[in-house]
């Protein structure tokens, strides 16, 4: 039936290498559990929601303090045995008052239980000592805010490729660059040609002007014709 | 048939962006908005409202003690600019940057002038915000009583799906109205009307 609504045509293109795990619920792993650390009232309603959306589930605190307690290594004797918790990723903000997110980092890569987890720091502020800072220490890596949803998609899905390979057997951890095949960061600003999510890990906005109140609109391509 | 309401809220979405008070974030906010909360962007800048309006009376009192403590002043606006970035208020945001950059001048009167502007963008930020809520809140029930969604809003709705789906996908997608003779993925209208009676239907159920 032609209607003023008419029909619409999805062409994808083009289509992009997966790791045959893009979509998750055919990945028959359970439910990513992501921890995140936010001091922001606001901010850890969006991180929960971008999360909760992307088929995560979501522990979100308000310190470092209270991330620690839940993962049980605030040195209090533990009464309930952390066998079963599992966390997939913790996200936690940079500036908080108290333990900044670079602090929780550090102590989650000093216990022997949590080293292994991905930490990604998340910050308002664009600053390059201080996300190579938290990248030598260990982060996965560095999102400025504000967060979007593809973001979160694409840090699942890294996340997910990881445990598919743990469950394989396979130990190489694999790097976000490499995935990407990019080079390390702190090299020369990527070219424009690379998508606008790569450029969030190396150097965030410097596809664009290098002033923090610079918030470019990293939106999917989406072209309306009439 | 065309609905004036889906006009007037595509309408005064487009003047909030092109006049700065909103900016792309906001849009991205808006794509959170699903079956399970179809206000979650309403709800979120409620709580902006709510925590901001704390932060500006914190530095209004700090601004008023003598001598001022700038650095507990520049830790407040430093949580608000944050939170402003996280909803898209753009214009918000901004001036609370203009008012953090003025309180490294120690100039108290131009600080006070400043903050004045904040206190007037919020407020501005706020009613077209409530208004254009409003609108949004009265097209759900519109459909909900209506039972049939109208084709704009379809339109809207089956666009704001293929956007998320690209998202979630990280996908370039083209966008066309076609004629349903082109290869590819066709989502037809009556796809689309699915997908928001399906959704409609959840949100009479809650």
């Amino acid at each position: 039936m032609g209607s003023a609504a008419g029909e619409f045509l999805r062409r994808v293109l083009p289509e992009k290498e997966k790791a045959g795990l893009s979509d998750h619920s055919s990945s028959g792993l359970e439910e990513l559990h992501v921890l995140a650390v936010d001091d922001s009232h606001v901010d850890r309603k969006v991180i929960e929601r971008l999360l909760k959306i992307s088929s995560c589930k979501v522990t979100a605190v308000e310190s470092g303090t209270r991330a620690l307690q839940f993962l049980g290594l605030d040195g209090e004797e533990s009464s309930v045995g952390f066998d079963g918790l599992k966390i997939n990723l913790i996200m936690t903000d940079y500036s908080m008052p108290g333990m900044t997110g670079y602090e929780l980092l550090k102590k989650i890569k000093e216990s022997k239980a949590f080293k292994k987890i991905p930490v990604v720091i998340m910050s308002s502020e664009n600053i390059l000592t201080r996300i190579h800072r938290c990248l030598e220490e260990g982060a996965e890596e560095f999102i400025v805010k504000p967060v979007k949803l593809s973001d979160v998609r694409r840090l699942r899905d890294f996340i997910m490729r990881g445990e598919e390979n743990r469950k394989k057997g396979n130990n190489h951890k694999r790097k976000l660059q490499d995935d990407y095949g990019m080079s390390p960061p702190l090299s020369p600003a990527p070219s424009l040609a690379l998508d606008c999510e790569i450029s969030s890990l190396l150097l965030p906005s410097s596809s664009s002007s290098s002033s923090p109140e610079c918030h470019p609109s990293k939106r999917p391509r989406l072209r309306v014709e009439d | 048939m065309e609905s004036t309401l889906q006009q007037q809220i595509s309408a005064m979405k487009q003047s909030l962006l092109d006049e700065g008070f909103v900016d792309g974030h906001f849009v991205e906010l808006e794509l959170l908005d699903d079956g399970d909360n179809p206000q979650f962007t309403e709800e979120i800048v409620a709580l902006f409202f709510a925590d901001s309006a704390h932060l500006i009376a914190d530095v209004e009192k700090e601004i008023a003690n003598d001598p001022i403590n700038y650095v507990k002043v520049d830790k407040i606006l430093h949580q608000f600019k944050g939170s402003s970035s996280s909803v898209g208020a753009n214009r918000v945001r901004l001036q609370g940057t203009k008012l953090r950059e003025s309180c490294k001048d120690g100039d108290v009167e131009s600080l006070k002038v400043s903050l004045k502007q904040l206190k007037e963008e919020h407020a501005t930020l706020k009613e077209k915000l409530d208004t254009y809520f409003q609108l949004v809140k009265q097209l759900r029930s519109e459909e909900k009583t209506v039972g049939h969604p109208n084709e704009e809003h379809v339109e809207m709705l089956a666009e704001n799906q293929l956007t998320k789906m690209a998202i979630t996908k990280d996908e370039e997608v083209d966008v066309v109205k076609g004629t349903g003779n082109e290869p590819g993925k066709v989502v037809t209208e009556e796809e689309a009307v699915k997908v928001v009676s399906d959704e409609s239907a959840l949100i009479v159920a809650n």
